[in-house]
C-alpha cells in the first residue's frame, strides 16, 4: 500500500509559515505603467490599445491590483498555508451569491491556458453531499479524512488537454510518404483512445487539476470570509490503475453527476471531489472582512506577466515598455517562494517538507547563476532548433490545404517560449524516486501544479504590496508548459535530453513546468487579457474565458441547470466588483461593459438548497 | 377656463382603435393664448393579467416576483388611457410625431398581483419647449381609494420653426469609453425584433417599433424600441439595488436607440438617489438618462 493512500485522518501537517519580503520600487523616475489609452476614432487599435468593450459572462473582466500594506500582506499569507480541515460543523444554507463568488476564484478562473477548457463542475447539495461522502469513504487511496455534515460537494470533471497546438503535434515526428498512415493513425488514437501524443501534453491535464485544488481550497475560504473550509480530494481520481480499482464508485459518482456516455467519450473524468463545510470554531480563518474582499478582486486580477521592460518588450511597444528598471526580486522574496512551493508540495502529496524537497527538482536558470547565461542561450538555441525542425518536418498534404496555417503557429510559437525574466525556474519530477516514494506519478504531477500556483501566488502577493501610486504592480510571473512541451518534442521525435538533465543527470528527470519571475512596476498589454475575454481578438483559436453558466452545473430540486443562467438571463456580475479594481483609460474613462452589472438580488442573496434540507444545527456548535 | 372633458370606460381601451384615428384626424395646434384643456379618462376595475405581466416582466428582465407587479407595468395599463386623451376631440394637437421625452413616476408601494385598480388620466395646460410644445399626461393608479402609483409622462409636439437654431451648433468629438465613476456597466443587446415583442404585450404597435419598412414609413432608418421598455429594463437591473418604497423613477428620453443595436447600461450609485443611463456601445451618444430615488412618505 503506498505512502498517501487510504488516510484515515489527515496527512501532518507540514507547511512552514511564510513571511512577507518587500520588492523596493524602482527610483522614482522610472515608475511607469501600462497608461493604455482608447484608439481613436480612424487609429488602428494594437494590444496595446484599451479594448473598445467588453460583454462577456466571466466574472473576470479587466482588472488592476489592489495595493495592500504589509499587515494586510501578512494576514493574507494564512490563506496560502491552509492545512486540511478535521471536522466541520454543522452545515448551513449558502446563498448564491456566495457560491458564485467561490466558483469565480475557483474553476472559473484558476490558472488555466488560455486555450483549454478542461474542466467543469458540478456541485451538489446537502442530500447528494451525503451520499457522495459514503461514496468517497468507500473509495481506495484516499488522500484525506472524508469529513460528515458537508453543506455541498462540488465534482470537477477534467478532460485530455487538447489545443490547436496539439492538434499540431499529431503532424510531428513521422517519416515521409509514411506519414499518410501514421498521422491518421495517431489522430485516431489520440481522438478515441485519449493517447497523447507527447507525454508532456498529457501531464498539463493534471498540472491544471492541481492547479485548481490549491485554488478551490483556498476559493472556499475567501468566500465565506473564513466560515467554510474545503476539503479536497484528488489521490482517488489519479492513475488508470486507480480508477480501474475503484471503478464502480467511481461510476456511481458519475451517475449522481448525470455525466453522459457522449461526455466519457470525450474523455471527461472526475478529476477530484471538494466537500465544502461550515469551518469549526479553531479552524475558521479570521482575517479583516475587507481584506478578503481585496483578496478576491486581486485573484481577479493576477495575470500572466510576459514583458520584462527593457528586455523582451516588442519594437512597436510604447516607450514605457523600453526602458530598464533598476529593481529587482529579493533573494528572501525566492526562498520564500521555495518554501511556498515545497509547502504546497507535502501538502497535496501528504508527505513532509523535506521529501518535499527532495522530490521536486527545481533548476534556476537565469542570468544571475553561476554559467547561466549561457545555459539560457543553451535552452533557447535547443528550442528554436526543434521548432524549426518542426516547422520543416510537417507533412505538406496537411500544411497546403490550410494555408500553411501549422507552420505559421509553429513558428509563433517561439513567442511563448520566451525564457525572458529576473529569475527563471524550471520544475520537474523523477518517475524512479516518485515510484520508490510510493507516490501516484499522476498525484505528484499534480502537486506540481499545485505548489508552482501557489509559489507564484506568493510573489504576485508580494508584487501587489505598497505599490506606488502610478504603478500597476512590483513583480509578476509568468507559468508556462510550452518550453516543456517544445523539449519533449525533442525527446520524443529528435533525440534530444531533458531541460533538467544538465543539474540531475541521475535521476532521469521529467521537466513539467518553467516560469519566471519579474520585476518591474508595468503590467503587460491589455491586449493579451483581450484575448481571453474577446472573440474577434484571436477567431477560433483561443477558447475564451467561461461564463458560470458554460462551466457549472447545480442539482436543485432534483434537477440539473447551469448556475447564473435564469430566465433569459446569464451572469454579468464582475466577481469582487465592489472592490472597483477595473482597468480604466486616461481620465478615467471605463471599457464599456467591463464592470457589468449585479445579478438580481432576488436570486444572488436567495439559498442555493432550501433550509429544510439541512440538518438542524446542533447545540454544540 | 375650457370645461373638463372626461371619458369613462368600463374597461381599458385597445390602444389599436386610437392609433387608427391618428393619421386621420386634423387638429387646429395651439393658437396664441389657447392651451390644452383637461381631458380625464378613467377606468375602474382593472385587473390586470397574470399572464401579462408575467411576458411583461421577462422581456424587461424584471426577476419573476410572485406578489408584486413591476414598478413600471402600470404605464402598460394607463397607455391606452393616454391615446384617448391625445386622440380626443377637444384635444388640439395632431398625435402624429408626438415624441415621448420624459417620465416621472412615483410609486408610493408596491402593488400586489391580485390588487384591482382604478386608473384616471389627464392632460391639461401645456409650455413651450425649444422645439415645440411639451405637455404632460398624468396618470393615478388607484387601489381601494389609496393612490399606489402615479406617473407624468411629458411629451413634446414638434412644431415648425422652433429648434432649427440648435442643428448649427458645432459637434463636440465624444470621448471613446464610458463614463468615468460608473459603478456598473453592461452591453446590451437588442434584438432586430424586440419592438414587435414588446409591442405584443404592451400593446403599443406603433409602426415605427415594428419594422424596418414600417419605421422608413415614418422617417427613421429602422425600428426603434419602446423608450417605455429602455427605461423599465434599466429599472429592472437595478431593481435589487433599491430602497423601500416610495420611490420616485425619472427618466429622459435622449437618441432613439434603431434596432437591432447593443448598447451600454451604466449605472451610479448615489448618497440619496441611483442613476443610470444607456448609451451607444462605445458610450459616445447617450440615448437614456435616468435617476430613482426614495420620495417623501405620503
Amino acid at each position: 500500500m503506498s505512502q498517501e493512500e487510504d488516510r484515515g485522518n489527515n496527512p501532518p501537517q507540514q507547511q512552514k509559515d511564510l513571511q512577507p519580503i518587500t520588492i523596493k520600487p524602482p527610483p522614482e523616475a522610472q515608475w511607469v505603467n501600462r497608461a493604455a489609452r482608447f484608439a481613436q476614432k480612424g487609429e488602428k487599435r494594437t494590444r496595446y490599445s484599451l479594448p473598445a468593450s467588453l460583454d462577456s459572462a466571466s466574472p473576470i473582466g479587466y482588472r488592476t491590483r489592489i495595493s495592500l500594506t504589509p499587515e494586510e500582506v501578512q494576514q493574507a499569507l494564512a490563506l496560502l498555508s491552509l492545512e486540511r480541515p478535521t471536522d466541520f460543523a454543522a452545515p448551513q444554507p449558502i446563498i448564491e451569491q456566495e457560491l458564485f463568488e467561490e466558483c469565480s476564484l475557483g474553476v472559473l478562473s484558476s490558472r488555466q491556458s488560455t486555450n483549454y477548457r478542461g474542466h467543469k463542475q458540478v456541485t451538489l447539495g446537502p442530500e447528494d453531499s451525503e451520499q457522495i461522502s459514503h461514496i468517497l469513504r468507500s473509495l481506495k487511496h484516499k488522500d484525506a479524512k472524508v469529513l460528515a455534515r458537508s453543506s455541498y460537494t462540488h465534482i470537477i470533471f477534467s478532460k485530455p488537454y487538447r489545443t490547436p497546438f496539439t492538434m499540431l503535434l499529431t503532424l510531428i515526428g513521422h517519416k515521409p510518404f509514411l506519414n499518410m498512415l501514421t498521422v491518421p493513425l495517431r489522430a485516431w488514437r489520440k481522438k478515441f483512445s485519449h493517447i497523447d501524443d507527447i507525454p508532456t501534453i498529457g501531464y498539463l491535464q493534471h498540472l491544471h487539476i492541481g492547479i485548481l485544488a490549491d485554488a478551490m481550497e483556498r476559493a472556499t475560504v475567501i468566500a465565506s470570509q473564513g466560515r467554510r473550509r474545503a476539503q479536497v480530494h484528488m489521490a482517488p481520481f489519479c492513475s488508470d490503475a486507480r480508477r480501474t480499482e475503484n471503478r464502480a464508485l467511481l461510476r456511481a459518482l458519475e451517475e449522481i453527476c448525470g455525466l453522459t456516455s457522449a461526455e466519457r467519450a470525450q474523455g471527461w473524468r472526475v478529476a477530484l471531489v471538494t466537500q465544502v463545510g461550515e469551518a469549526i470554531p479553531e479552524e475558521r480563518v479570521k482575517l479583516p472582512a475587507s481584506l478578503f474582499r481585496k483578496m478576491g478582486a486581486n485573484l481577479m486580477a493576477y495575470r500572466s506577466e510576459r514583458i520584462q521592460p527593457g528586455v523582451n518588450q516588442e519594437e512597436k511597444a510604447p516607450e514605457q515598455y523600453h526602458a530598464r528598471q533598476s529593481m529587482d526580486v529579493p533573494e528572501e522574496l525566492t526562498v520564500m517562494a521555495g518554501r511556498a512551493l515545497y509547502n504546497a508540495f507535502a501538502h497535496w502529496t501528504g508527505g513532509d517538507r523535506e521529501r518535499a524537497k527532495d522530490l521536486v527538482l527545481l533548476e534556476r536558470v537565469d542570468v544571475l547563476t553561476p554559467g547561466g547565461k549561457e545555459r539560457l542561450r543553451d535552452i533557447r538555441k535547443m528550442l528554436s532548433d526543434i521548432t524549426d525542425r518542426v516547422a520543416k518536418n510537417i507533412p505538406l498534404w496537411a500544411d497546403l490545404p490550410t494555408g500553411k496555417a501549422f507552420s505559421r503557429n509553429t513558428a509563433r510559437g517561439k513567442k511563448a517560449f520566451a525564457l525572458a525574466g529576473q529569475r527563471i525556474y524550471i520544475a520537474g519530477l523523477s518517475k524512479q524516486d516518485i515510484a520508490q516514494s510510493d507516490l501516484e506519478w499522476e498525484l505528484a504531477v499534480r502537486a506540481i501544479g499545485a505548489a508552482s500556483a501557489r509559489s507564484a501566488l506568493y510573489c504576485e502577493l508580494m508584487g501587489s504590496m505598497l505599490i506606488p501610486e502610478p504603478c500597476d504592480l512590483l513583480a509578476g510571473i509568468c507559468m508556462m508548459a510550452g518550453p516543456v512541451n517544445q523539449n519533449d518534442i525533442g525527446k520524443a521525435f529528435y533525440g534530444e535530453k531533458d531541460l533538467l538533465i544538465g543539474k540531475y543527470p541521475d535521476r532521469d528527470p521529467t521537466s513539467l513546468l518553467v516560469w519566471t519571475l519579474k520585476a518591474k512596476t508595468i503590467a503587460d498589454p491589455i491586449g493579451n487579457e483581450e484575448q481571453l475575454l474577446n472573440p474577434k481578438r484571436k477567431g477560433a483559436l483561443v477558447d475564451l474565458r467561461m461564463g458560470p453558466h458554460e462551466a457549472i452545473r447545480i442539482k436543485k430540486f432534483g434537477n440539473w441547470g447551469p448556475i447564473r443562467h435564469r430566465e433569459g438571463r446569464l451572469n454579468q456580475e464582475r466577481a469582487f466588483w465592489d472592490m472597483g479594481n477595473f482597468v480604466t483609460g486616461p481620465e478615467g474613462r471605463e471599457i464599456p461593459g467591463n464592470r457589468g452589472s449585479a445579478w438580481p438580488k432576488a436570486w444572488s442573496q436567495e439559498f442555493v438548497w432550501l433550509e429544510s434540507l439541512y440538518p438542524k444545527a446542533e447545540q454544540d456548535d | 377656463m375650457d370645461s373638463v372633458q372626461r371619458l369613462e370606460f368600463d374597461t381599458l381601451p385597445s390602444l389599436g382603435s386610437a392609433y387608427r384615428k391618428v393619421p386621420f384626424q386634423r387638429k387646429p395646434g395651439i393658437r396664441e393664448g389657447q392651451t390644452i384643456p383637461r381631458i380625464e379618462a378613467i377606468v375602474k376595475g382593472v385587473k390586470p393579467e397574470a399572464q401579462s405581466i408575467f411576458e411583461y416582466a421577462k422581456i424587461c428582465r424584471f426577476t419573476s416576483d410572485e406578489k408584486h407587479i413591476p414598478s413600471i407595468y402600470p404605464h402598460i395599463l394607463a397607455s391606452p388611457l393616454h391615446m384617448m386623451l391625445v386622440t380626443h376631440k377637444a384635444f388640439p394637437l395632431k398625435g402624429m410625431g408626438l415624441i415621448h421625452v420624459r417620465n416621472v413616476i412615483t410609486e408610493h408601494r408596491p402593488i400586489d398581483y391580485q390588487e384591482t385598480l382604478d386608473l384616471l388620466c389627464f392632460v391639461e395646460g401645456h409650455r413651450e419647449a425649444p422645439k415645440g410644445v411639451e405637455f404632460d399626461l398624468h396618470t393615478q393608479v388607484s387601489s381601494n381609494g389609496e393612490v399606489v402609483w402615479e406617473g407624468i409622462t411629458t411629451v413634446l409636439s414638434r412644431q415648425k420653426g422652433k429648434g432649427q437654431g440648435n442643428k448649427k451648433k458645432e459637434k463636440k468629438t465624444p470621448l471613446p469609453g464610458g463614463d468615468p465613476d460608473c459603478q456598473r456597466s453592461a452591453l446590451w443587446k437588442v434584438p432586430a425584433d424586440m419592438g414587435r415583442i414588446y409591442a405584443s404585450v404592451s400593446g403599443d404597435y406603433n409602426p415605427i417599433h415594428l419594422y424596418k419598412w414600417t419605421a422608413k414609413l415614418l422617417g427613421f432608418p429602422r425600428a426603434i424600441i419602446h423608450g417605455m421598455w429602455s427605461f423599465a429594463r434599466c429599472v429592472a437591473e437595478v431593481t435589487g439595488d433599491l430602497p423601500e418604497r416610495p420611490l420616485t423613477y425619472e427618466v429622459e428620453f435622449k437618441l432613439p436607440i434603431l434596432l437591432p443595436s447593443t448598447v451600454l447600461f451604466s449605472s451610479q450609485d448615489e448618497e440619496d438617489k441611483l442613476s443610470f443611463a444607456i448609451h451607444s456601445k462605445d458610450g459616445s451618444k447617450p440615448h437614456l438618462k435616468g435617476r430613482i430615488y426614495s420620495s417623501p412618505k405620503a
